[in-house]
């Protein structure tokens, strides 16, 4: 495994660490737990709670020198706005660990950054599942690099991030099939191509942005590009005499993001205001096979969003935010289907508007008492919902406390 | 000697005059003599003498470290904002109105203060760190020795070596605490390792989201092709369907369940009279009735399912299928009738049977599939299975049904039934909002649903075929029937 050398080289690195005359261990960490509940226009679901954590002994080697070890984790019993709504998953379950190291080496105001990281992502939906038997349950793996160089007409950030996302408990059907599919004929023409592990992806990650600050404003451009290749997901096929219901290439997207951002402090108030644009292109189609309706670019779409933001900042650490997210998705070759289910000729396009309040107000030493609510209208010209919903409400409020180090 | 003293004197008040000066900057930083000056770059390399008075900033990502002849020296962080108030033989003052320096003063040696607009602080022999907020709030951390820090009323406080204190804008001195976050090593330019973690933290929690939405993406779009389900019982169920065409006159439609450690499949394979064009909904959609005085050009001739949980099956078998005209003059239209259509159990014992169909339990001739009609029917044993009507397990309003028949040579199967969401739910009459008569009919909401057919048989040895599908297909081509 690629991982191993990186993981060992890194823990070598961690243990020389106390050698170093100068170390110095600075703990930061922080904890929130919170509960509430999520509504899907009039249905609740019960009240649950989530709670996120980090904790790192930030390590100074020597002057310029730093190691970040890093866990970070959460909880979530209750389901995201902005999470698919409907399909009986008003309860869904999540947690994540995330174990990460990152090395910074500062020379006057530029800085150098290799990292790695592990994390293990958990999700329980069903009645049947239990914690690791999770459908979708993955594990990442990750390194990177990222250098930093501030300057007096601004912060020039570069970087490349890789990563490796595998769904132990994923495999397609056809896969595990081939013992018990007592047709060989049906069973090769299906599994041609098919692959095992269609959700398992690579990541290639670059990243640049620049942060100016003309007076009183600070600005920030960026972009980013991925490119995620499915190496086992076979593109899907329109159905041909006496072929595979996939093609022999795989399953590879490209993500791009340009956004750009501006801020400005008039104490206690800032003031915030960002845009996005996307683009997600994708070779993978689809083919329903309910109503014979093949899609290519089935999974490629323009999205494009606008948030402005307002925070009140309170010496006493008080804070109230007010968020605002508009964001419109445009799918270039996912057909929109009327209530009864018939596909129609246009391209699914959908507009969310999300209201995002929040407030915190200390209580004691370094604990907080901190309120959400989160309100997300969708409104989209896909009509055939029972199942799964792209016109709806969906709201949470939770309350809880914080605590940070 | 006279002359000695006198030079001794003009070196000291000389040394004195230019006391202070820059000893290495980087980036932007600039100076001026009076508030009516313009600002003026610093010039590169070489030492840049700071007198009394000259005012000097360093911009973002810039700093300066200025050395005095008593071997003091400060070293000014970016964006900071200074003056040099006072520099002789009795003191060194800074005054501070934003930013932050750090100080390293010699033991025994001239008077030392940082003013700002909010405190002073005074020292002789420490490392101490001032900074000051956009409110003119100060901030004193002290890294070596001890800093006497007061306010604009006179109080004050002593802050000892690795403690911190803050002077707010109106006054008020707090009592010093430990510093929780020294500033790091002798760089004034960070604020301390806390500060550099925290970011470092929030960006390595923004890349694992980055992940987890583009995977959260995905699975989305897994539940939305329906690929996975919930089914009557609360199971998940992984349902894959594919078509697949075997021969330019037919198709295949294949589902395969898996439920934990189960796996069930059906198939169905189509044959047509002709070779099919490359979009099938174009057939699909008239196969079982096509409306209109003219006999379509594209018909069924024969139609083999089959559902296994791969020990048991269950096999339906149509052959000779051709469109008859239904005689009317007001809706004419021709309607798909197989000559025969037979009906087939099979556990491990009978997988051979009828050359590997099973066991038949059913036989039909001349079946027109729109109306549900037959010729002739004959059964296994000879006689009409005996068997209750079929039932309604969660209420008559809701779609589960169960019926078994018992055939005369003691062979049995039971068929039940359901028609679900993807969560699981069982449809129901009060699912249709105004009722039936609002405008949905149960034809159309059951296009848009999953379909699950669990059947148990005296031949299965206790096990059961439990297989889940979309439902339109099916309906379509008069497998499954809501009448």
């Amino acid at each position: 495994m690629r991982k191993t050398p990186i993981l060992a080289a890194l823990i070598a690195v961690c243990a020389a660490a106390p050698l170093a005359a100068e170390m110095k261990i600075t703990p930061v960490a922080s904890f929130n737990l919170l509960g509430g509940k999520y509504f899907l226009d009039s249905d609740a679901a019960s009240f649950e709670g989530r709670a996120d954590a980090y904790f790192s002994p930030a390590i100074t080697l020597g002057e310029g020198h730093d190691l970040i070890p890093v866990y970070s984790g959460n909880y979530s019993g209750t389901q995201d706005v902005q999470e698919l709504a409907g399909g009986g998953v008003l309860t869904r379950q999540r947690q994540s660990h995330s174990l990460s190291l990152k090395y910074i080496h500062t020379r006057d105001f530029d800085r150098y950054k290799p990292r790695v990281s592990y994390s293990k992502a958990l999700v329980r939906e069903t009645k049947d599942e239990s914690w690791g038997d999770g459908l979708f349950n993955y594990d990442t793996f990750s390194f990177g690099f990222e250098a930093e160089r501030e300057r007096p007409h601004g912060t020039f950030t570069g970087s490349y991030d890789f990563f490796s996302v595998t769904y132990g408990n994923y495999a397609t059907l056809l896969s595990n099939s081939q013992s018990v599919f007592k047709d060989t004929d049906t069973f090769n023409q299906l599994s041609t191509n098919a692959g095992k592990n269609p959700l398992d992806n690579v990541g290639h990650r670059l990243a640049f942005s620049y942060a100016w600050f003309p007076e009183p404003l600070a600005m920030k451009a960026s972009y980013d590009v991925t490119w995620r290749h499915y190496g086992d997901q076979a593109v899907a096929a329109n159905p041909a005499v006496g072929q595979s219901p996939f093609r022999s290439d795989k399953r590879s997207d490209y993500i791009q993001n340009l956004s750009f951002s501006a801020s400005r402090g008039l104490r206690p108030v800032y003031l915030s205001a960002a845009a996005r644009l996307g683009w997600l292109s994708s070779n993978q189609g689809s083919y329903d096979s309910t109503r014979q309706k093949y899609m290519d670019d089935y999974y490629s779409y323009m999205d494009i969003s606008l948030t402005p933001a307002l925070t009140l900042a309170l010496r006493n650490g008080s804070q109230f935010r007010f968020g605002l997210e508009w964001r419109k998705v445009f799918y270039l070759g996912r057909l929109a289907q009327a209530v009864n289910g018939a596909y129609g000729g246009s391209e699914i396009d959908q507009t969310y508007w999300l209201t995002s309040i929040s407030a915190r107000y200390p209580i004691f030493n370094r604990f907080y008492a901190r309120g959400a609510f989160n309100y997300q209208l969708s409104d989209s010209n896909m009509r055939y919902e029972d199942n799964y919903r792209y016109n709806y409400k969906a709201s949470t409020y939770l309350a809880g406390v914080e605590w940070e180090f | 000697m006279r002359y000695l003293a006198s030079l001794v004197i003009l070196l000291v008040s000389a040394g004195w005059c230019g006391a202070a000066y820059i000893y290495e900057h980087k980036g932007l930083v600039e100076y001026r003599k009076t508030d009516k000056d313009a600002w003026e770059r610093v010039p590169a390399g070489g030492r840049f003498t700071i007198t009394a008075g000259m005012q000097m900033r360093t911009a973002r990502a810039s700093m300066a470290e200025i050395h005095m002849d008593d071997g003091s020296r400060v070293k000014v962080a970016p964006l900071s904002n200074f003056t040099l108030s006072a520099e002789d033989k009795e003191k060194s003052v800074f005054g501070l109105a934003s930013g932050r320096m750090r100080s390293w003063v010699k033991k025994f040696s001239r008077r030392f203060e940082v003013r700002t607009p909010s405190a002073v602080c005074a020292v002789r022999g420490t490392d101490y760190t001032t900074g000051v907020d956009g409110e003119g709030n100060t901030t004193v951390e002290v890294s070596e020795g001890s800093v006497l820090v007061g306010d604009a009323a006179g109080r004050t406080a002593l802050v000892r070596e690795g403690e911190t204190t803050r002077v707010e804008m109106g006054g008020g001195v707090q009592q010093p605490v430990v510093n929780p976050d020294p500033p790091s090593g002798d760089d004034a330019s960070l604020s301390g390792a806390r500060e550099l973690a925290r970011r470092e933290i929030y960006t390595e929690i923004s890349k694992d989201a980055v992940v987890a939405q583009a995977q959260a993406e995905m699975q989305s779009a897994e539940y939305q092709n329906r690929k996975t389900a919930v089914d009557a019982f609360g199971r998940r169920v992984r349902m894959e369907e594919y078509t697949i065409r075997p021969a330019g006159n037919q198709f295949k439609y294949v589902a395969l369940n898996t439920r934990g450690e189960r796996f069930d499949f059906g198939k169905i394979l189509f044959t047509f009279n002709t070779a099919l064009p490359a979009d099938l909904s174009a057939v699909t959609a008239n196969m079982i009735t096509s409306a209109g005085p003219t006999a379509p050009s594209v018909w069924l001739t024969g139609m083999n399912s089959v559902m296994s949980n791969t020990t048991d099956k269950v096999t339906e078998d149509a052959l000779n299928g051709a469109m008859s005209y239904n005689g009317s003059l007001t809706n004419p239209a021709y309607n798909l009738v197989f000559g025969t259509y037979k009906f087939y159990a099979a556990g491990p014992a009978e997988a051979g049977d009828n050359g590997g169909l099973g066991k038949e339990l059913w036989a039909k001739t001349n079946y027109n599939v729109a109306k549900n009609t037959h010729g002739s029917i004959t059964y296994l044993g000879g006689s009409a299975p005996t068997g209750g009507p079929q039932s309604f397990p969660s209420g008559s309003d809701t779609f589960h049904t169960y019926v078994k028949n018992t055939y005369s040579d003691g062979t049995w199967i039971a068929a039940e039934d359901f028609v679900l969401f993807d969560d699981g739910k069982k449809l129901s009459a009060g699912d249709f909002g105004g009722g039936l008569a609002g405008g949905e009919t149960v034809d159309r909401m059951t296009d848009r649903l999953n379909f699950e057919r669990v059947y148990i048989s005296s031949l299965f040895g206790g096990r059961t075929i439990d297989l889940l599908y979309s439902a339109k297909l099916l309906k379509d081509i008069g497998m499954i029937r809501f009448e």
